[in-house]
């Protein structure tokens, strides 16, 4: 068996990465156009200790540091080429689309609080159309953690954000040569900001939370 | 290599693991999904064999709980 990290554009710079041939750990993948970096395992249910995620990532994390990288979630266990193959079905065209856009863009995650006061929504409401209104209202996204994620999105190639309301976990796709400005930007940005607080950046992480928006993304930064 | 990043006004040490947090976010919550089920094993106690769905979602909230609480997994 087989456990994947990532497909990759170039494998031999990707093994050159991870000491290849020196360990003797990892291997590539083929199917079809696209290359997948993987090590062989004897684990069909890999265990999600804090070590072995901090494995795949550093993986992942050396990958994309060598090459344009679509990651693969933690746990994915193939038979070997012929399984990858089947299992890929029409995902094959997604990461084959997605390989050039990721080339030197890097994914950079933020967590950011809003201090006002909002408004629960209700335990009991009088209807289940007046309760869902409430919800919505609870988890629309706090005035100014929206004002910080339009002035971040407009600086990034894509954006995500999940919100319950008082604080935002959003994530953005960036040019690698771009991080330390983005992080500049965030810091000026949220200084400006009342309300805003808690404010972290992680990364650059390879971009997970980007490889299902094959439709939305192009090679060129604002197309 | 992934951590925190530095940026203006950011205070240290207040946000310890949100980097763990946003690791678990990623690799048990994002990144590709190919045909068939995943099987991990989660905190050593049973192989857990769920929709892939259902899987992702429970293991990333526990451990997220674990992490909330100051519990480091294994």
């Amino acid at each position: 068996m087989i456990y994947l990290y990532a497909a990759v554009d170039d494998p031999f710079r990707a093994l050159r990465a991870l000491g290849e041939p020196a360990t003797g750990r990892y291997l590539v993948v083929q199917t079809g156009d696209l290359s997948f970096v993987g090590s062989y395992t004897d684990r069909p249910a890999p265990e999600a200790s804090r070590s072995a995620l901090a494995d795949h990532s550093r993986c992942v994390q050396q990958l994309v540091d060598a090459c344009a990288v679509v990651p693969f979630r933690f746990g994915t266990v193939i038979e070997g080429a012929g399984d990858l193959a089947r299992r890929l079905g029409p995902r094959h065209t997604d990461i084959a689309r997605l390989l050039p856009v990721f080339r030197g863009r890097v994914e950079l995650a933020l967590r950011a609080r809003s201090g006002g006061g909002r408004q629960e929504a209700p335990k009991a409401a009088s209807s289940g159309t007046a309760y869902l209104r409430a919800l919505l209202t609870e988890r629309s996204m706090a005035p100014e953690l929206s004002q910080l994620h339009g002035v971040l999105t407009a600086s990034a190639v894509a954006a995500r954000a999940d919100s319950d309301g008082g604080q935002i976990k959003a994530a953005y796709l960036v040019d690698r040569a771009g991080v330390e400005g983005f992080c500049d930007l965030v810091g000026r940005t949220a200084a400006c900001l009342d309300g805003v607080s808690n404010v972290s950046v992680t990364g650059p992480w390879a971009p997970y939370s980007f490889v299902d928006e094959t439709s939305q993304l192009s090679t060129s930064h604002g197309q | 290599m992934t951590d925190m990043l530095e940026y203006p006004g950011r205070e240290r040490d207040v946000f310890e693991n949100v980097t763990l947090l946003d690791l678990a976010d990623r690799l048990l919550h994002k990144g590709v999904v190919i045909g068939g089920d995943i099987v991990i094993s989660v905190a050593g106690v049973d192989l857990v064999y769920v929709s892939l769905r259902a899987l992702i979602s429970s293991v990333e909230t526990a451990l997220e709980r674990q992490l909330g609480e100051g519990i480091a997994f294994r």
